[in-house]
């Protein structure tokens, strides 16, 4: 299985990827790569070019401090495929004179890569629970009364519109297990699944609390108690520190720094 | 009702004389005061129809009469003391001008922004309000900030510092106070400018960091035309922000997606010393931030958040680390979001964090 295929159409290319979160090649695997073709990719996942006249470039990733094992275990393998090395502040991709990539080494931003996918298929309820509750606090926040699975599903989840029927029904069962469970234990008087339709054969998330219609000193202590239901439901202790907007010791004795509006 | 008699002619009479401290009891609907006008940029991204429907409903939630005028791209609210006069040539980006008494103003345009999830103020950034000081002559400039929310207690040079200037030159002293160490609290939240064109006339100009702009003189016109050109800027880099920025998956038959837009990195000079207050703050569901999230620590120095902006409800990504933020708008967020954010920080945690669009 590839990790990431790219692929460049000006020429024909397609960039097969391995990503290495560790220091050890499956020799097999690393055969594997050597001998894939475009037509393979083709099979597949389909190809945006004529197959027959593609090149294939293998490649792979692993992270700084795993690079000269990575390198070695390719060698055993007899591949010379391009190695994108990842470090905290520089990311490089080590390339020779006849890749399909062009080597460069460019300083990144502090942290690990941004991440685009949050969940799919095989991620957990915490994972779930991650992208739904602030879909649902959103939700909430826009005043509005209900929701169905499908609309939080498909905001929370960007590229739901491309699953396939089976995938999305998987998707929708765990989201709705997770949601389920966390309704009942931590958001008893906030959320609820409903029937609805005609036929009642539809289902809906209804809002059973808004803090968005309470005086806005209520508006704020309703969402920041919604917010430590849902760090008890993504199993975190809420923040000890002290809660912000308190007045400092000069200005409760009317003291603070003022200067007049002009 | 009958539309009023105003257009953009009558308008840039009436308050012209405003500025020059003659007011008009019967040229609209309500009384304008001689003594200064003030225009307040807000970003209404209405789904609500057109700027008359808009403002009739703004006009509903918040108490207010409203009428329509000769120029459909003027419309008037006004309560009982006093009135606003809002310009909706770009019915996104408006403003509002007004005589009423300060209180007045600001109590009635927060409680349309409190409540209206599609109002918001236009929050211009150190850059922006920078920028507008090649525009005139400086006369003051004002620095506010408050670190008590994000910052530690102890061991943070300038937690708070509030100063204001005025006289010539007024921005050494701001730059003083950066060779001085505190470049990170220094932050600009108003000016004021002396404008002088030979043929509308002179005035002087004030803005403050949340769009809103207070002047007298003797020409209207040289007030719009300052308050014209900070919008349009400020609108303009809202919506390169939404058309270039926003991350959107594209699907293309037989070809799988394209993912478009882009990462946002807002990055801090001052490290986040203590990444707990920094969050709690952050994430308080307070004014002016407005942030829901339950942040979760993926190392001390990494954290991620999927957040939500409670004013306009919508969930946004972040990553936070000690040198500062990424902000994954996707292409349905509204690009205010990032300015209301960049601006707030450059208030309460660092008057030098900037935005690079990686």
């Amino acid at each position: 299985m590839v990790d990431g295929i790219s692929v460049k159409e000006v020429g024909g290319v397609a960039l097969a990827t391995e990503c290495k979160s560790g220091a050890n090649v499956d020799i097999g695997q690393a055969k594997g790569y050597g001998a894939m073709t475009c037509t393979d990719v083709a099979r597949f996942v389909g190809l945006p070019f004529n197959h027959e006249s593609a090149i294939l470039q293998p490649l792979y990733a692993c992270l700084l401090e795993s690079r000269d094992r990575v390198r070695l275990g390719l060698g055993k393998a007899g591949l010379n495929a391009p190695l994108l090395v990842i470090g905290d502040a520089r990311v490089r991709l080590e390339a020779e004179a006849g890749d399909q990539v062009a080597a460069f080494n460019e300083v990144v931003p502090p942290g690990p890569p941004p991440r685009y996918i949050a969940v799919d298929a095989v991620s957990d309820d915490q994972e779930f629970l991650e992208v739904l509750l602030p879909e649902l606090i959103a939700t909430v926040s826009r005043g509005e009364e209900f929701v169905s699975l499908n609309t939080l599903l498909s905001a929370a989840v960007p590229y739901w519109d491309v699953f396939g029927v089976d995938a999305k029904k998987q998707l929708r069962s765990r989201a709705r297990d997770a949601l389920v469970r966390a309704f009942e234990k931590n958001f008893a008087n906030d959320f609820r699944f409903e029937a609805t339709g005609p036929k009642l054969d539809r289902e809906v998330v209804r809002v059973l609390a808004r803090p968005g219609e309470f005086d806005p000193r209520g508006q704020t202590q309703g969402w920041q108690r919604l917010r430590r239901q849902a760090s008890a439901a993504l199993g975190r202790s809420p923040s000890k520190q002290p809660s912000p907007g308190q007045q400092t010791l000069f200005e409760d004795l009317g003291l603070g720094i003022e200067i007049g509006e002009t | 009702m009958n539309d009023v008699a105003l257009d953009r002619p009558l308008l840039s009479e009436l308050l012209t004389q405003a500025m020059m401290g003659h007011g008009a009891k019967d040229a609209v609907p309500f009384a304008l005061r001689g003594g200064g006008v003030k225009t307040f940029a807000l970003e209404v991204n209405s789904p609500k129809g057109g700027l008359q429907q808009t403002a009739e409903w703004i006009a509903g939630s918040a108490q207010l009469a409203t009428a329509a005028t000769h120029d459909s791209s003027l419309v008037l609210l006004w309560g009982a003391e006093g009135g606003l006069i809002v310009d909706g040539l770009d019915a996104r980006f408006w403003l509002v001008h007004t005589t009423a008494p300060m209180a007045w103003v600001r109590a009635t345009l927060g409680r349309i922004v409190w409540q209206s999830p599609w109002v918001d103020w236009c929050w211009l950034t150190g850059d922006m309000l920078h920028a507008l000081r090649s525009r005139g002559d400086e006369r003051w400039f004002k620095a506010d900030f408050k670190g008590a929310d994000l910052l530690p207690s102890d061991g943070v040079r300038g937690r708070r510092l509030k100063v204001q200037l005025e006289g010539d030159e007024p921005q050494l002293l701001q730059q003083v106070l950066r060779n001085a160490g505190y470049s990170s609290s220094t932050a600009l939240t108003g000016l004021a400018l002396t404008l002088v064109d030979e043929r509308l006339g002179k005035v002087e100009e004030a803005a403050h960091y949340r769009g809103s702009f207070s002047s007298r003189g003797d020409s209207f016109d040289l007030h719009l035309s300052f308050v014209s050109a900070a919008l349009g800027d400020y609108a303009k880099a809202v919506r390169a922000v939404e058309q270039t920025y926003g991350i959107a998956w594209e699907v293309t038959e037989g070809r799988g997606m394209d993912l478009t837009g882009g990462v946002i990195e807002i990055q801090f000079e001052r490290p986040i010393a203590n990444m707990e207050q920094f969050l709690s703050g952050l994430f308080s569901c307070r004014d002016p931030f407005r942030l829901w999230a339950v942040p979760r620590p993926v190392t001390e120095d990494f954290v991620e958040a999927e957040a939500v902006d409670l004013h306009i409800g919508q969930r946004f990504r972040m990553d936070i680390t000690r040198r500062g933020l990424r902000v994954y708008l996707g292409r349905e967020n509204c690009g205010n979001t990032l300015f209301r954010l960049l601006a707030n920080l450059q208030h309460r945690y660092d008057a030098t964090a900037s935005a690079r669009l990686a």
